[in-house]
């Protein structure tokens, strides 16, 4: 009797062991995939976009935001005249109506008539009550203020699978915080395939973007966009770029560049117009690094502002060259604000070779110019400083006077604020702070990068910078009753092995007021015809500028004129 | 009566009483999902509707079209800045 006990527990127990064996292979080991089945029998995944995050001014204005967008389809197997409904719908989607009847004859359930219309446009073509023409909601970007910025800001295009991914500038830098987190959820089928979409489930995980608060001002961002094409047409020149920043702690207040192209419609134009020269394009800035250079020498108590120049009497030969100045106009024993005050560039041979190569390279290095700024936008060019050893006598002496190095504007316009605030370089940004969907604001704190001089030589430089400002060869369009500091630039531009003498990168960059700085503003125009000095284009341009920051930020004159 | 019958008795109780609770709740909650759907469709158009006004309040009020439109009405940009430098001279005739 035992044994038949015993093996009807064994039976049982192998049994149970079998059977645990099967459900644990088709409960955990095929999991996976058996839930991927049943999914695609009863629904299929599908992902949810979030709403992209808004980019928005100092002031909470959004410079971009969403609008409510459609996608135009249609179901041919529903649309009786194909002629008649392309027909009816071409002027309304601006499409050719062969296109459209091609389209509207096509074998299969869904054709794709339009993407990215507008409301208005829905609405009109929902009252046309045309049976098997249907529409599917979006979001695009919506631009208040036309191409105001547009290369500060880049684009929205798509990726490779066809999602929606930021390019250039703030959209290409910020992508992960302004896209926010796709969701995913199972879209329920009914017994004949077609989507039950009030089925939807499980779209917990879908989170918006994030909203970027810039630095940037929109009345100056206006006012900058505004001039800037008004003085590259009025100066004949090829384009221009303007930046302004608020040198205390590196808050980019306005960036233009012209021309420049809208976001709304980026794929008609020339893809070069996409990146921000302002960033993205090396040039030799000509003499408005001078001060740059003055200031390290004064730093390193090379020179004093009254120190005399014992070689500028007439060209000064450095190697097998002849170092001529600007105008060929000579003054023997010029002091060194002079030298700044003329643009010497005998003057500034006469500095580089008090400095000597290394406290000149070290010097562009303090100031910045040897490496990016790190601004928060996508595309900073760095500029290729020569290494030390390979350095000739006449690669200093020239550098002096912003010839045969390159910097971005960008480099330049950091440096030089440095003179603004004390000696103390701030790492320029463009974003204040970024504020989650659910309302939480993470601020973005302003960086110190460097000290390349101390704050008395600051000063003292920037005293010399009002003497240039107020007695050098752009003191015709100078505000009176105000102390702004600020130099001219009128750099060659370099054309295989030599500089043309007659196509210029015409500049002016300064600060005021000079001695409590609100902002720091680099005008460059490229090749202008009108002049090609930067005393008679980018000055000009520069104090029109001036004069309505000062009056916007309710800034009183100083001194009696 | 026997004790078994009296079991049984209280059992066909329970499931009437709770088969009528379930009946009560089923109605009452039945009618709750139009509701919702309702208040979602609402809240969907609104929505819609507050995206749309935000998009025309954005276009409105953006220094684009104000620009655009006063310069339409005649509006020019004051070129000259007149500044008060220095003391003005008070009661100069005494």
């Amino acid at each position: 009797m035992r044994w038949r006990y015993l093996a009807t527990v064994y039976i049982f127990v192998f049994l149970f062991l079998a059977v645990s064996l099967r459900l644990f292979y088709w409960q955990v080991v095929k999991a996976e995939e058996l839930t991927s089945m049943g999914q695609s029998q009863y629904g299929s995944l599908i992902s949810i976009e979030p709403k992209r995050g808004d980019i928005q001014t100092r002031d909470g204005f959004p410079l971009v935001t969403n609008r409510l967008s459609y996608l135009v389809f249609a179901n041919p197997k529903e649309i009786k005249d194909a002629d008649k409904v392309g027909n009816v719908l071409s002027p309304l989607l601006d499409i050719a109506s062969a296109s459209l009847s091609a389209r509207l004859t096509q074998n299969g359930f869904w054709v794709s008539l339009k993407s990215g219309i507008d409301t208005k446009t829905k609405d009109a073509i929902d009252a046309l009550h045309i049976p098997g023409v249907g529409f599917e909601e979006d979001y695009a970007r919506l631009y208040p203020e036309a191409s105001m910025a547009a290369t500060l800001l880049g684009f929205v295009g798509k990726d490779e699978i066809g999602n929606a991914k930021g390019y250039f500038g703030l959209e290409g830098y910020y992508d992960r915080q302004l896209k926010g987190r796709y969701g995913q959820a199972v879209e329920i089928h009914d017994a004949l395939g077609r989507p039950i979409l009030s089925q939807l489930s499980g779209n917990g995980t879908v989170q918006d973007g994030r909203t970027l608060v810039l630095t940037i001002d929109r009345s100056l961002q206006f006012l900058v966009d505004q001039k800037l094409k008004e003085g590259v047409e009025n100066f004949g020149a090829t384009s221009g770029m303007i930046g302004i920043m608020d040198p205390k702690n590196g808050d980019i207040l306005a960036m233009a560049n012209y021309p420049s192209f809208d976001e709304n419609t980026f794929w008609q134009y020339d893809t070069s117009l996409y990146r921000n020269p302002f960033i993205t394009d090396l040039y030799e800035p000509g003499s408005t690094i001078k001060p740059l250079v003055m200031a390290g020498a004064l730093n390193n108590g090379l020179v004093k502002p009254d120190t005399t120049c014992p070689i500028c009497s007439g060209p000064v030969k450095v190697g097998d060259y002849d170092i001529h100045t600007w105008n060929n106009e000579y003054f023997p024993n010029i002091s060194m604000k002079d030298i700044i005050r003329h643009s010497d560039n005998t003057g500034m041979v006469y500095v580089s070779e008090k400095m000597g190569l290394d406290k000149m390279v070290s010097n562009f290095e303090n100031f910045g110019l040897t490496n990016t700024t790190g601004i928060d936008l996508q595309g900073e060019t760095n500029s290729h400083m020569l290494d030390r050893k390979t350095w000739y006598p006449i690669d200093v002496a020239t550098s002096a006077f912003g010839q045969g190095i390159s910097v971005t504007a960008l480099q330049l316009l950091d440096g030089f604020a440095a003179l603004a605030n004390n000696g103390v370089r701030m790492q320029p940004r463009v974003v204040d702070k970024i504020v989650t969907s659910d309302g939480e604001t993470i601020p973005i704190p302003p960086k110190e990068l460097s000290h390349p001089v101390s704050s008395t030589t600051a000063k003292v430089m920037t005293e010399m910078l009002v003497y240039t400002v107020n007695k050098g060869e752009a003191s015709f369009a100078r505000i009176k009753g105000y102390r702004i500091a600020g130099k001219t630039g009128t750099a060659s531009i370099p054309v295989a092995g030599h500089y043309d003498p007659t196509q210029t990168i015409a500049s002016f960059i300064g600060y005021a007021p000079a001695d409590n700085p609100k902002f720091v503003m680099l005008v460059v125009f490229n090749k202008p015809t009108a002049s090609i000095y930067g005393a008679e284009t980018a000055a000009p341009t520069f104090f029109s500028i001036t004069r309505h920051i000062l009056s916007y930020y309710g800034i009183a004159p100083t001194e009696n004129e | 009566m026997k004790k078994t019958t009296k079991i049984l008795a209280a059992l066909v109780l329970v499931v009437a009483a709770l088969l009528l609770t379930r009946i009560v709740l089923s109605s009452a909650f039945s009618v709750d999902g139009i509701a919702l759907d309702g208040i979602n469709t609402q809240l969907e158009a609104i929505s819609k509707e507050n995206m749309l006004l935000k998009e025309r309040l954005y276009t409105a009020s953006s220094y684009v079209t104000v620009a655009s439109d006063a310069a339409n009405l005649g509006y020019v940009e004051q070129k000259s800045q007149i500044s008060l430098s220095g003391t003005s001279p008070l009661a100069i005739k005494q």
